[in-house]
C-alpha cells in the first residue's frame, strides 16, 4: 500500500487544483459559493484523516476510566450499564466504521456518568472531570477539525 | 424552481393566474441567489404590459430545495401562514408576500413569491463596517418590536404552549430528543440538557418569536427601513430565545451587534418590550443562547444523520458539521462562565447571611 503522499496531502492537492484551476472558470454566484464550501470540507477531511483514529482510541480509554470512577462513586445504574455495554461491545478494531461504533458506545457511558454527577452535588469534582473531557477531548479537537470553517455565502 | 431554463415561462404563467388585469406578463430574467441557506432563493425580473405600456419589477422566490439536499427541514405552509398573519397584523415591518404555490405544481416546488428589497441585507451593510452607528440599538428595538406581539394576537393554528415552564421544558427535551435519535451519541448535548434543567432563569411572558433572528434576515429598503424576512421558524416562545439565537449565530458569522455593547443593546430592547432587568440581562441571554440553539441545530443534526445514512447529501449540509461543533465549543465555555457567576452569587449570598 502506498501510504505517502498521505490522504491529507492528496486532499489538500485537490483543494489547490480546485482553487487555482477550476475556480477561475466558475462564474455564477451559487457555484462560487459551492466551490468555497467544498474547499472548507476538503480541508476538514484532511485534518480528520490525519488524527481521528488516534483521537477516538485515546478518548475511549479515557472515558472508560472516568465512567468506572463515576460508577464506583455513585453506583449509578445507567452509568454501570452503559460502561458494561461499551466494554463488551468494543470491537477492538481500527477499521474506521468499527471504531466509530466503539466510540459511540463509550460516549453513551460518558453521557450517563456526567448526568449522574449532575444529579448529585457531592460529585462536583467528578462532574468537573467529565466536563474537562468534553472540553479538552471533544470541543478542542473539533475546533481543530473545523479548520477554516465559516458560513460561506451567507448574507 | 430547480429547472432554471424552464422557470421564466413557469413563473410568468403562475403570475398570470393572479393578475388577470394585465394583458401580458413576461419574465425577462431569472437568477438563483446565493445566501439563502435553508431554502432555494431566486430573483426574477418581471415585465407587465397593458395597452402597449410596460412596467418592470423584481420579485424574489423562496422555495424548498430539491429532495435529499436540504440542510434543514421546515414547513412552507407554516411560513406562508405566518407571513399572511404578520401582514394582517401590521405591527412588524416585512416585505410584502404576494403569492404562494402551495403544492409546487406551478413552480416545481412549494414556493413563496415576495417583493424584492432593493437595499440588500443588514449583514451585507455591516460586515465591513468598523463603527456600527445606531445599528445595534435599532436591531435591539426591532427584536423588541417582534416581542410585543402576544399569543392572543396569533392564530390558533400556531401551537400555543400551556405555560412558560411547558415551553422551556419542551426545548430542554428537544436537546435530549435529537441526541437520542441521532446516529452519534453526544455527551455534550446531554450535559447541556442537564445543566439547562438545573438552572432555569426567571420567567417572562410568552410572545411571538422569529426563531432565526440574524442580520442576513433583516433587509433594508430604499428608505432605510429594516424589514424582517425568513419566518420559517416563527413560534410562540420565550422572547429571550431570539436574543440567544441572535447572539450565537452572530458569534459564528459576525459582526455581533449585541457584543458591541451588551448593556446598551439590552437597555434598548427593554425599553421597547417593557421587560425588566431581572429577566433580561447578560446571564439570561447566555442561558437562552444555549437553550434556543436546539431549534435549528436539532434539525441540522437530523439532516446530518440522514447524510450518514445515505438519505441526504450536499456541501451545504456537510458544512454544517462545523455549526454543530462550533456550538459545542461555545456552549461548554458559556455554561462554565454562567456556572462561575452563579457560584459567586451563591457564595456572596451565603456570606451575607452568615
Amino acid at each position: 500500500m502506498i501510504v505517502r503522499p498521505t490522504t491529507a496531502q492528496l486532499l489538500r492537492d485537490v483543494r489547490h487544483e480546485l482553487t487555482e484551476v477550476v475556480g477561475p472558470e466558475v462564474h455564477t454566484a451559487t457555484a462560487k459559493v459551492a466551490l468555497e464550501q467544498i474547499d472548507i470540507i476538503l480541508e476538514q477531511c484532511a485534518v480528520r484523516s490525519g488524527s481521528e483514529i488516534a483521537w477516538m482510541v485515546e478518548e475511549i480509554d479515557e472515558i472508560e476510566a472516568y465512567a468506572a470512577d463515576v460508577a464506583d462513586a455513585t453506583g449509578d445504574q445507567a452509568t454501570i450499564a452503559a460502561l458494561e455495554a461499551g466494554r463488551t461491545g468494543r470491537s477492538g478494531s481500527l477499521e474506521l466504521d468499527d471504531l466509530a461504533g466503539d466510540y459511540n458506545l463509550m460516549s453513551e457511558a460518558l453521557s450517563c456518568a456526567i448526568e449522574a454527577c449532575m444529579a448529585d452535588p457531592a460529585q462536583r469534582p467528578l462532574r468537573e472531570r467529565g466536563i474537562e473531557i468534553l472540553r479538552l477531548r471533544r470541543a478542542e479537537r473539533e475546533t481543530v477539525v473545523r479548520a477554516n470553517w465559516r458560513l460561506v455565502g451567507r448574507g | 424552481m430547480h429547472d432554471h431554463d424552464a422557470m421564466p415561462g413557469l413563473l410568468a404563467e403562475f403570475l398570470r393566474r393572479h393578475r388577470d388585469d394585465v394583458e401580458l406578463i413576461e419574465v425577462t430574467e431569472y437568477e438563483p441567489m446565493a445566501g439563502g441557506y435553508s431554502r432555494s432563493m431566486a430573483r426574477a425580473r418581471v415585465r407587465y404590459t397593458n395597452d402597449g405600456v410596460s412596467l418592470e419589477e423584481n420579485v424574489v422566490l423562496r422555495g424548498d430545495p430539491p429532495a435529499g439536499h436540504s440542510m434543514i427541514e421546515t414547513d412552507r405552509d407554516h411560513e406562508w401562514a405566518v407571513l399572511k398573519m404578520l401582514t394582517d397584523l401590521g405591527v412588524i415591518p416585512i416585505p410584502p408576500a404576494r403569492y404562494y404555490d402551495a403544492t409546487g405544481e406551478h413552480l416545481g416546488t412549494k414556493a413563496i413569491v415576495m417583493d424584492h428589497v432593493t437595499g440588500g441585507s443588514l449583514q451585507s451593510l455591516i460586515q465591513d463596517m468598523v463603527e456600527y452607528g445606531d445599528h445595534p440599538t435599532r436591531l435591539a428595538r426591532l427584536w423588541g418590536l417582534i416581542h410585543t406581539v402576544t399569543p392572543d394576537q396569533l392564530p390558533d393554528a400556531m401551537p400555543h404552549p400551556e405555560s412558560w415552564d411547558a415551553r422551556i421544558d419542551e426545548l430542554i427535551a428537544t436537546w435530549r430528543h435529537y441526541e437520542s435519535a441521532s446516529v452519534n451519541s453526544n455527551p455534550t448535548w446531554r450535559y447541556i440538557a442537564a445543566w439547562l434543567e438545573a438552572n432555569k432563569p426567571p420567567p417572562l411572558p410568552l410572545r411571538l418569536t422569529h426563531g432565526d433572528p440574524q442580520a442576513p434576515n433583516v433587509m433594508i429598503d430604499h428608505d432605510d427601513n429594516y424589514l424582517v424576512v425568513d419566518w420559517e421558524f416563527a413560534a410562540i416562545g420565550d422572547p429571550r430565545e431570539d436574543l440567544g439565537w441572535y447572539n450565537i449565530y452572530s458569534t459564528a458569522a459576525g459582526p455581533n451587534l449585541y457584543e458591541v455593547d451588551p448593556e446598551a443593546f439590552l437597555a434598548a430592547y427593554r425599553e421597547v418590550t417593557g421587560f425588566g432587568e431581572a429577566e433580561v440581562n447578560q446571564l439570561t441571554v447566555g442561558y437562552f443562547t444555549v437553550l434556543s440553539s436546539i431549534k435549528i441545530l436539532g434539525t441540522i443534526c437530523s439532516q446530518l444523520d440522514k447524510f450518514a445514512l445515505g438519505e441526504n447529501s450536499g456541501a451545504m449540509t456537510a458544512l454544517q458539521i462545523g455549526s454543530i461543533s462550533f456550538g459545542h465549543d461555545n456552549f461548554i465555555n458559556a455554561i462554565s462562565g454562567m456556572q462561575a457567576a452563579f457560584d459567586a452569587m451563591a457564595a456572596a449570598a451565603e456570606g451575607a447571611s452568615s
